[in-house]
């Protein structure tokens, strides 16, 4: 395979698109991600969703949908009694 | 600085009652299924019940004069959206958390005397009917739960609409600034106290023959509570019987304290950029921000207790919620190597929100429930732009 002469720009790293649950204790339920994609990174992505949710819930605000919006990635979370179901979407960059 | 006290007038009452079973609509049952149009008038609904705020839409969107609704599920955001557009009628549900219906309906109608009033409750009781009446507002009705009770509340709010502009006559409320009422006085030479509150907050001025002689609020006396007086922008005012031995502390024509006092207050508007009555206005900074489709409210974070809001009900639980939310999704990102942060949205069936932070600033945009995810999208970009602008 012939290396690409196209100089590399400093980018964020590249996102399957993929989803996963998780439950309201914050743990990993099921996912469609691909392997290389750590388990502990799932549940960093659902700690954050979850606190988010709830905390927002807690002010009288509850959200069913939660969407982070970064140049490299778009996490979409969809509340599910408590839980979350969260999937990832490469971004345009 | 308006100031303002009920008088309301027997026309009034009459008006009210032949609202409340007004006549009937030349076409049958006051609601249209063709699409809707807009007709001109503009009406707001305040209702903490979202499926009657809907149920609400739908009817009044409906009514042949084809009114343009809009809505809001809590008070504070209802007082921002009529201090942002006017509107021709509002109509409040009486029983909602914090600040009812009772309030939100006084508070508009002190403020913008033009405007006509429903009260809507789920619970019939002549007392809140009689007290509704008496505080000034146009109609008290209660949820209309059948189809014919449905008909009769869209004819009623058709009624007002029709009843909204050019009738002229009396509405029973006056509203002086404090310059007139103290100028009246002084000029017809009278002897009274002019009492003022301002929610939790008294105040009184001595007249005595056409000449302010002393004036008293909180621990302050004289000139200096009068200035302070002066300062309130809104509030109630009652004449009291004069007391002929008041001690005198203040001893400038009332021409030039309230030349001073005019002064004074302008100067003060100029440095604070008029944040409003009631904090309910825009301030300078978020007047681009408000003007994005679907903003209902902002609240924007400079720094350290540097906090601006606008239709937030409780703008510092809120700012500590966004900091929060804000900083655990960019550490998330860097753990990810995602890239910048450019937006966190939500949804949901109270309201939806815009999170945005940039060059130090954190700002969070309440935006109609109603909208898309792409155009909550789209107004997380525009902001963004004014953000950046700013």
């Amino acid at each position: 395979m012939k290396k690409s002469r196209i100089p590399q720009t400093i980018a964020p790293e590249r996102f399957r698109r993929g989803s996963f649950t998780v439950s309201a204790e914050g743990s990993i339920v099921v996912s469609t991600l691909p392997a290389d994609f750590s388990r502990e990174k799932m549940e960093g992505i659902g700690r954050v969703v979850l606190s988010a949710l709830s905390s927002a819930r807690e002010l009288g605000t509850p959200f069913t949908e939660l969407a982070a919006d970064y140049a490299g990635l778009e996490i979409r979370a969809r509340d599910l009694a408590g839980g979350a179901i969260v999937f990832l979407t490469p971004g345009e960059y | 600085m308006p100031v303002t006290a009920h008088a309301r007038s027997p026309l009034e009452v009459s008006n009210a009652k032949s609202a409340d079973c007004g006549p009937l609509a030349p076409h049958e049952n006051g609601l249209d299924t063709t699409p809707l149009r807009r007709g001109g008038r503009k009406i707001l609904i305040v209702d903490d019940d979202h499926e009657f705020l809907d149920a609400y839409s739908r009817i009044i969107a409906r009514l042949s004069s084809r009114p343009e609704v809009r809505t809001a599920s809590c008070a504070t955001r209802a007082l921002a959206l009529l201090e942002a557009e006017p509107f021709d009628l509002l109509i409040a549900d009486l029983r909602m958390p914090k600040i009812d219906g009772f309030q939100v309906l006084l508070g508009a109608r002190r403020r913008f005397p033009a405007l006509k009033t429903v009260a809507i409750t789920g619970m019939g009781d002549q007392q809140y009917r009689a007290r509704a009446y008496a505080s000034g507002i146009d109609l008290y009705t209660e949820k209309p739960t059948t189809p014919n009770e449905i008909r009769l509340f869209g004819e009623c709010v058709e009624s007002l609409l029709e009843h909204g502009t050019g009738d002229g006559g009396f509405r029973g409320i006056q509203s002086k600034s404090l310059m007139d009422l103290v100028q009246i006085e002084c000029l017809s030479q009278s002897s009274s106290v002019l009492r003022i509150t301002r929610g939790s907050l008294e105040g009184r001025v001595w007249i005595q023959n056409g000449g302010v002689i002393d004036a008293e609020t909180q621990d302050l006396r004289g000139e200096e509570a009068f200035k302070h007086i002066f300062g309130w922008r809104t509030g109630h005012f009652e004449f009291l019987p004069g007391e002929p031995g008041r001690e005198r502390t203040i001893y400038s024509s009332y021409e030039s304290l309230l030349l001073d006092s005019a002064q004074t207050l302008d100067e003060a508007l100029a440095v604070e950029g008029d944040p409003g009555a009631d904090g309910a206005g825009l301030c300078r900074e978020l007047q681009p921000l408000a003007t994005v489709r679907g903003v209902e409210s902002l609240l924007l974070v400079s720094g350290p207790g540097r906090c601006e809001s606008w239709g937030v009900e409780n703008p510092e639980d809120f700012a500590g919620w966004m900091h929060r939310v804000l900083r655990e999704f960019r550490e998330l990102g860097e753990l990810l190597k995602a890239g910048p942060l450019r937006a966190v949205e939500a949804a949901g069936p109270v309201r939806g929100v815009v999170l945005l932070a940039e060059g130090g600033r954190e700002l969070m945009a309440g935006l109609d429930r109603k909208l898309s995810a792409r155009t909550i999208r789209n107004a997380g970009r525009e902001l963004a732009s004014h953000l950046d602008k700013a």
